[in-house]
């Protein structure tokens, strides 16, 4: 009898050994995307109103597994950029520090997750031009001085909070004596610091910004006037893997469609339909 | 989103509504804290009787055999202090960067990949101490039937030394549970990476973070009482041998009322 069950088993691994290769193997034709007919994009999916997670569908979102769902700015810059090259669109989840080694190791075609080409960033990855442009600007508590501020200058001697590894952190110590925190990883903590007053500003685009103080309300934005803000880079960029120039030339071409109305109008749309806006 | 309101306490209506809102999501995270726990820790059980099972095994000094033994014991114990050695958390980066090439893997299988050779470290080093808790005297009783040194292991000494080793292979799983979080960093959609999705979508931390240790603590809790309940059945006898010892243990059990 055991022998019998032995030899059942057997007979399924082989069968299902066997089994494997004959299904249809497509042969690799050459593409410019890592999957014919798809265009698999990565994103952190909580880096609102860039992209968030949400549970339910609508004609916005795109599932990012059986029950989560994705929206924001770059979701929909995704799927006018997979429409207009008639390519299927798949979002990825990844970890912030995961995107580019994954665009590097095959498992996405393009990064679309508010990342700002930096010279560091364009080693490993080539970039379009910006798809969205902001103004960096500072969060602070609304009952706070600070709230009156009108240049960078003011937090000086403040204790000023960037998000680690992204320009946010950069840019901190253009502030003259500035006491820059030890910069954090995800922008939700960093929020939490500033209502508890672990530190008296955030750096941030305008965008996120809104979104920010939409669900903190006794939190405010400080816009600076041109010349007394931060000198820096706010625009995202679409990064593809180093040497896809055809990939990179397709979708700078679809982007180059788009004006800077539109895109504001779309910031503008995914602001208002973040999930931390009731 | 829209919060409920439901007990008037600000903080604990967010919680409440964000578990409300999002449960398919956080049920999913979930289920992949139990793909990853359970496979990670069976597959790390298995790695852990393998190794530890032949480094308890003696080779009598001089034979080839012997040399053998000690390059394989050299061998167990690297694997056994790097992986201890190192946090999981760096294990999981190196290897699944390292090895995607090679395998073309997804996160999640990478993920279960790693959780099985570290649990499989500390398996090893379980089930040893699993092993040593065994009277000698088994094994010379064995040995002295005629059974061979691996028919002795895998006959006597083992099936004893699981179950001594039992209370500390389920804590292995416990520690699974809370550990696969760590795997957020290669992206595996397991309950810490599903929750950092809602909090930085909702930009509430606390509330969704509380929301996630409790859905974690009432996970390992559930654990915790199963993996009890085994226990005890594995130490209740029920041979049916009227041997005085079997006899005095189960009046002892129903003496002490519990």
């Amino acid at each position: 009898m055991k022998k019998l069950l032995v030899l059942l088993v057997l007979a399924l691994i082989v069968t299902g050994c066997t089994a494997a290769p004959t299904t249809p193997e497509n042969p690799k034709t050459p593409s410019m995307t890592v999957e014919e007919g798809k265009l698999i994009v990565g994103m952190e999916c909580n880096y609102a109103p860039f992209n968030w997670t949400q549970i339910s569908a609508n004609e916005f979102t795109v599932a990012i597994s059986s029950v989560d769902y994705t929206d924001g700015y770059d979701v929909q810059m995704a799927k006018i950029i997979a429409d207009e090259l008639g390519l299927e669109l798949v979002i990825k989840k990844l970890a912030w520090e995961g995107l580019i080694p994954a665009l590097n190791a095959d498992e996405i075609d393009l990064v679309i997750a508010g990342m700002t080409e930096t010279p560091e960033r364009a080693e490993s990855a080539d970039f379009t031009t910006p798809y969205y442009e902001s103004d960096m600007v500072m969060i602070v508590r609304a009952d706070d001085a600070l709230a009156q501020a009108t240049s960078i200058q003011d937090f000086a001697n403040k204790i000023v909070l960037g998000q680690m590894n992204t320009t946010y952190d950069e840019i901190v110590d253009q502030i003259d004596n500035v006491i820059h925190a030890t910069p954090q990883e995800s922008y939700p903590r960093m929020v939490l610091s500033l209502l508890e007053n672990e530190v008296d500003g955030l750096t941030a685009e305008l965008p996120v910004a809104v979104g920010v103080v939409a669900a903190n309300p006794s939190l405010a934005i400080v816009q600076f006037a041109e010349g007394s803000g931060f000198v820096v880079d706010t625009s995202v960029s679409v990064a593809v893997q180093k040497g896809n120039d055809e990939l990179k030339v397709a979708v700078q071409a679809v982007l180059d469609t788009i004006d800077q109305d539109t895109r504001n109008q779309m910031m503008i749309d995914a602001t208002n339909r973040q999930p931390a806006v009731e | 989103m829209k919060y409920l309101t439901i007990t008037g306490n600000q903080f604990i209506d967010t919680c409440l509504s964000i578990l409300i809102t999002f449960w398919p999501s956080l049920l999913l995270g979930v289920k992949t804290v139990l793909l990853v726990a359970i496979s990670g820790t069976i597959i790390g059980l298995v790695i852990g009787l393998i190794i530890g099972g032949l480094r308890a095994i003696k080779v009598e000094k001089g034979s080839i055999l012997y040399i053998i033994k000690w390059v394989y014991d050299v061998l167990a114990k690297c694997y056994v202090e790097i992986f201890r050695g190192t946090p999981m958390m760096v294990q999981a980066v190196f290897i699944y960067y390292w090895l995607k090439p090679a395998f073309g893997w997804t996160p999640i299988v990478a993920g279960i990949f790693v959780i099985s050779i570290n649990t499989g470290a500390y398996m090893a080093e379980i089930i040893r101490a699993g092993i040593q808790s065994v009277d000698v005297g088994q094994t010379e009783a064995a040995r002295s039937l005629g059974m061979t040194s691996i028919q002795t292991m895998m006959n006597i000494v083992l099936p004893q030394a699981i179950k001594n080793a039992f209370p500390a292979i389920g804590n292995e799983f416990i520690v699974n549970i809370k550990d696969s979080s760590v795997l957020n960093v290669i992206s595996v959609t397991e309950l810490f990476f599903q929750a950092k999705s809602i909090a930085g979508s909702l930009y509430k931390y606390e509330e969704t973070f509380l929301v996630t240790a409790v859905v974690y603590l009432v996970l390992t809790i559930i654990t915790s009482s199963i993996l009890h309940i085994i226990e005890k059945r594995m130490n209740a006898t029920k041979t049916s041998y009227p041997s005085s010892s079997t006899t005095s243990r189960m009046v002892k059990t129903q003496g002490g009322g519990k």
